[in-house]
């Protein structure tokens, strides 16, 4: 009986570990779906609050993996010729706005004011001495 | 909702929410009900006005931190309104009228003139109702609530007697020795920093319904003066609580949640009264 028994343990602690071997992914692919910051799975004063902490508090967030959503905006800088990419989220009483900009890996860039949905990692460029957030290698997600 | 909840709380400018919300909650009840008791209820509506006109020209100049301007001037304005209005031949809601229509059309002239943000519907709708400031405060301005609230439990701890006898009856204050006009000038004080305060979380609209609902629903349950002040405390600290809670959860705009919780409480209250006098 209990020659049985350890081989029952043994067997399964074998098939055990065989399951979990077969469950393995390819760091590559893990690292390329990690999302440190999920902000659509709050709701749209949380959306915009966290949003609003970002900017606020860009260091914090440098180098995290961000997925958000809301409204593509573009607009143009004449002075330098460039043109600024941005997500823009409300808050729920519609009043209050914040938008992060964006670059997209492979640039091509969705309709103007058309939802979307972004995955990209955080980071901060500074100009006049002031911080502004942005998501670069940033993929659209359908 | 508990997955939620815990995933929301995980953030902490909702812990900072939290903090200066219950703290705000229970510094505008305490005085709620004095206010109430001296016929000024509408005072919050008046000073709140004062402290946005302030709020805008703080915008305009560009200060970093707004409440360093906001809040000396509704303290004077404070003053002017408690104790300048008992001498001028202007009577006292007439005065706090003038004193709030003024200042909010100032402030929204100002705003509107010397514009210095993109967005100047937007930033003058978050400061009238609240919408979502209490979210996006910074941690400055979460130390600096907690600094305030302690001092303004503090100094209602320490004066509660003197501010009882105030509130009741001035001229017996006045006649058994108390210096009377002192007293309402630290009245007055007090409520021109809870309002300040308050604007973060309700907005200026909505901070006369903050300041008055706990106290008057406590009014309906209780007869004694400390009664009805630690029940007044008690309720808008956990409607706060709720209101905050519900309006995370639900994505409603936050001071006008609070506001709906503390009306909730003051039905349940009266009901409460009614049901009481009745049987």
């Amino acid at each position: 009986m209990k020659k049985f028994l350890f081989a029952l343990v043994i067997m399964s602690i074998i098939f055990c570990g065989c399951g979990e071997e077969k469950k393995i992914v390819p760091e590559k692919v893990l690292q390329a779906e990690k999302i440190d910051v999920d902000l659509t799975k709050l709701n749209a004063n949380m959306v915009y609050s966290a949003v609003f902490d970002m900017v606020e508090n860009p260091a914090e967030y440098r180098g995290k993996v961000i997925k958000i959503r809301g409204n593509y905006f573009v607009s143009h800088d004449p002075a330098k010729d460039e043109y600024h990419h941005a997500c823009v989220i409300w808050d729920a009483t519609a009043c209050c706005m914040q938008g992060m900009e964006f670059e997209l890996a492979d640039g091509k860039y969705p309709p103007n004011n058309s939802e979307i949905t972004l995955i990209g990692k955080f980071d901060v460029y500074t100009i006049q001495k002031i911080d502004n957030p942005i998501l670069r290698d940033v993929r659209l997600e359908n | 909702m508990l997955e939620t909840l815990e995933l929301y709380l995980e953030y902490p400018f909702v812990i900072h929410a939290l903090i200066v919300g219950v703290l705000i909650a229970l510094c505008s009840s305490l005085l709620g009900v004095t206010l109430v008791l001296k016929r000024f209820s509408l005072i919050g509506d008046g000073l709140a006005h004062v402290a946005f006109g302030a709020l805008c020209v703080a915008t305009v100049l560009n200060f970093a931190n707004k409440m360093l301007l906001t809040l000396p001037v509704t303290i004077i304005c404070a003053i002017l309104i408690l104790r300048g209005g008992q001498k001028v031949k202007i009577k006292g809601d007439a005065v706090i009228a003038m004193i709030s229509v003024g200042s909010l059309a100032f402030g929204y002239l100002i705003m509107n003139i010397f514009a210095a943000s993109s967005n100047l519907s937007g930033d003058v709708c978050a400061t009238l109702f609240g919408s979502t400031s209490i979210l996006t405060l910074t941690e400055q301005e979460v130390f600096l609530s907690v600094i305030l609230s302690i001092l303004m439990v503090a100094a209602f701890i320490i004066f509660y007697n003197k501010i009882f006898a105030v509130t009741f009856d001035e001229d017996f204050a006045r006649a058994a020795g108390l210096n009377v006009d002192f007293y309402n000038l630290i009245i007055s004080v007090v409520i021109a920093i809870i309002i300040v305060l308050s604007m973060n979380l309700v907005g200026s609209l909505l901070i006369s319904a903050f300041i008055i609902f706990p106290a008057l629903s406590a009014m309906k349950l209780f007869k004694t003066f400390r009664a009805v002040t630690i029940c007044s405390v008690i309720l808008s600290v956990i409607c706060a609580f709720a209101g905050i809670i519900a309006s995370i959860l639900a994505g409603t705009p936050v001071g006008s949640t609070i506001v709906a919780v503390d009306a909730l409480a003051f039905g349940i209250c009266l009901a409460i009264n009614e049901f009481g006098s009745a049987s």
